[in-house]
């Protein structure tokens, strides 16, 4: 079994069907410890599904997924729990239980796996929404949040247990400008108070440039380029000068 | 010969897919068995859904039982009395209230209420990307969205069943005995011969049974939902059509089951 010291996930030739569309190619990617690595690319070019693969969420067809030079693609459902605990996860639109409210949600991972009493409980609780920027909200239901808020909801819960890694899927999709500067911010932060390694997943340039220590791009199944910020941006990379640039070459991508 | 082919392959294809479909519930099925026994046991959801099925189904059985017990006693009432049997309704609407019509009403009624909306709630949280949450929480969405609802319909719809039984019976007892005019007396002594602790008990277990089989198909129908709203809608359909029509075939072979070990006459 191979062993990374420095890199906390490593994915070598990841394959990904689902029916007769390949949607993963072959995807080598290596995401180091303690920083943010941004994975940019196209809607729909199968970000979403790279990202539930370090997770166990979907298990590759081919290739290997190592966390902390552990292969997790053989894992079965006990050992992909025990994975699963050092991971918090933000989903796009917060994923939030509509059935229970602000509170009962960033408390539902304390109440599962953790030995808190309830007044334990209750003060972590506020005190992971007071890191989002939220207070007096643990009693409104997830329907009457605006998305920005669920979003924040989403990140508190996914913290909830203090996790080691933290996934971010598309956290600024959606977002007006100020909002979504305001989530930046608050990766940024969650980075540095908490020193967790961070996968985002975006399209959105000027965010990623904002927040990445390290980018890959992926494309058609594959990453096409990657590395820190600065070399990224003076890629040779046809396709990824164009997706810097925003320019469609008035072609009809579809 | 190519266009027979064709025809042949789509044929078989539609095959392999409904015969997969039906390999997969049951894997579901036995999955839920096995994360049943395991701990953690979560009393408070199991709580809720024992009210959603149960308590929150009482209104709505109660005015079906007493309606079905009442018509049923109408028909007969005058279908007898064309041989002077009129004493037998009670009896009769008894008998078929206990061993058939209570249970697969009850059964009904419940797909309709709680069967649709599970399909659609689970559906919900599937294309919204909940069960995923639950999953990267540790939390085996099995364990915590379908068990509860499993153990709740079948704890509960014997209890259902039990009031549509009794509704019925008064709904039987008020129609036969003020409006077709048979006399109490003969009517009461006639239902309390032929109606037997074990057509009540036979009915109970038919009852336990149906809410197994309908949540069992009306969460996997959720969970298995893809397609967004759309998708929501196709699953709440198809929970509703495949757990009605589930209950009465399933009611045939049970009743076949159940007159071996309960002979009556």
């Amino acid at each position: 079994m191979e062993k990374t010291t420095k890199d906390r996930i490593r994915l070598v030739k990841v394959h990904k069907s689902f029916g007769t569309q390949k949607v993963l190619d072959g995807v080598d990617l290596s995401i180091p410890g303690g920083s943010i690595t941004v994975i940019l690319g196209r809607s729909g070019e199968g970000k979403s599904v790279l990202l539930k693969h370090l997770i166990g969420l979907l298990k590759a067809d081919q290739g290997q997924v190592f966390v902390d030079g552990i292969d997790i693609t053989p894992m079965g459902p006990h050992d992909l729990n025990e994975l699963r605990r050092r991971f918090g996860m933000l989903f796009q639109n917060g994923a939030l239980f509509d059935s229970l409210n602000v509170f009962e949600n960033v408390a539902f991972p304390l109440k599962e796996h953790s030995r808190l009493s309830r007044s334990e409980i209750e003060k972590t609780v506020i005190e992971k929404l007071a890191l989002v920027g939220l207070k007096d909200v643990g009693k409104k239901m997830p329907a009457e949040l605006s998305g920005g808020m669920r979003k924040r909801v989403g990140l508190a819960r996914a913290i909830a247990l203090s996790p080691e890694i933290i996934l971010y899927d598309e956290p600024t999709t959606g977002l007006d400008p100020l909002m979504t500067d305001s989530v930046n911010n608050l990766i940024l932060e969650m980075q540095k108070k908490l020193k967790v390694t961070s996968v985002v997943i975006s399209h959105d340039i000027e965010s990623t440039f904002q927040l990445a220590d390290k980018i890959a791009m992926l494309h058609d199944g594959k990453i096409i380029e990657e590395g820190p910020p600065e070399t990224f941006k003076k890629t040779q990379h046809p396709f990824v000068k164009k997706f810097l640039e925003g320019r469609s070459e008035n072609e009809v991508i579809l | 010969m190519d266009f027979l082919n064709r025809i042949l392959g789509a044929f078989g294809k539609r095959i392999v897919r409904a015969v997969s479909g039906v390999g997969d519930f049951f894997l579901f099925v036995a999955s839920a068995w096995g994360w049943m026994l395991r701990p953690p046991y979560r009393f408070s959801v199991l709580f809720r859904q024992m009210e959603f099925i149960g308590v929150k189904s009482i209104g709505i059985i109660m005015l079906v039982g007493t309606f079905s017990g009442a018509v049923f006693s109408l028909q007969t009432g005058y279908a007898f009395g064309l041989f002077n049997a009129e004493t037998l309704v009670g009896a009769t609407v008894g008998i078929a209230l206990a061993r058939e019509l209570a249970p697969v009403f009850t059964g009904l009624m419940v797909v309709a209420r709680a069967g649709s909306a599970m399909a659609a709630e689970l559906g919900s949280m599937v294309v919204t990307e909940q069960v995923d949450a639950l999953h990267t929480m540790a939390v085996n969405p099995v364990q915590y969205l379908v068990v509860p609802r499993l153990v709740a319909a079948v704890l509960m719809l014997p209890l259902l069943n039990a009031i549509f039984l009794a509704m019925g019976i008064l709904g039987s007892y008020f129609v036969g005995v003020y409006l077709l005019n048979i006399p109490e007396g003969p009517f009461m002594t006639q239902l309390e011969y032929y109606l037997d602790g074990s057509d009540i008990v036979q009915g109970l277990i038919k009852a336990s049974i149906f809410g197994f089989v309908l949540v069992a198909i009306s969460t996997y129908q959720g969970m298995m939902t893809h397609g967004g709203a759309e998708g929501v809608g196709r699953s709440t359909t198809r929970a509703v059509v495949i757990s009605s029509v589930s209950i009465l075939v399933l009611d045939y072979f049970l009743t076949t089951w159940i007159l071996e070990f309960f002979p009556k006459f």
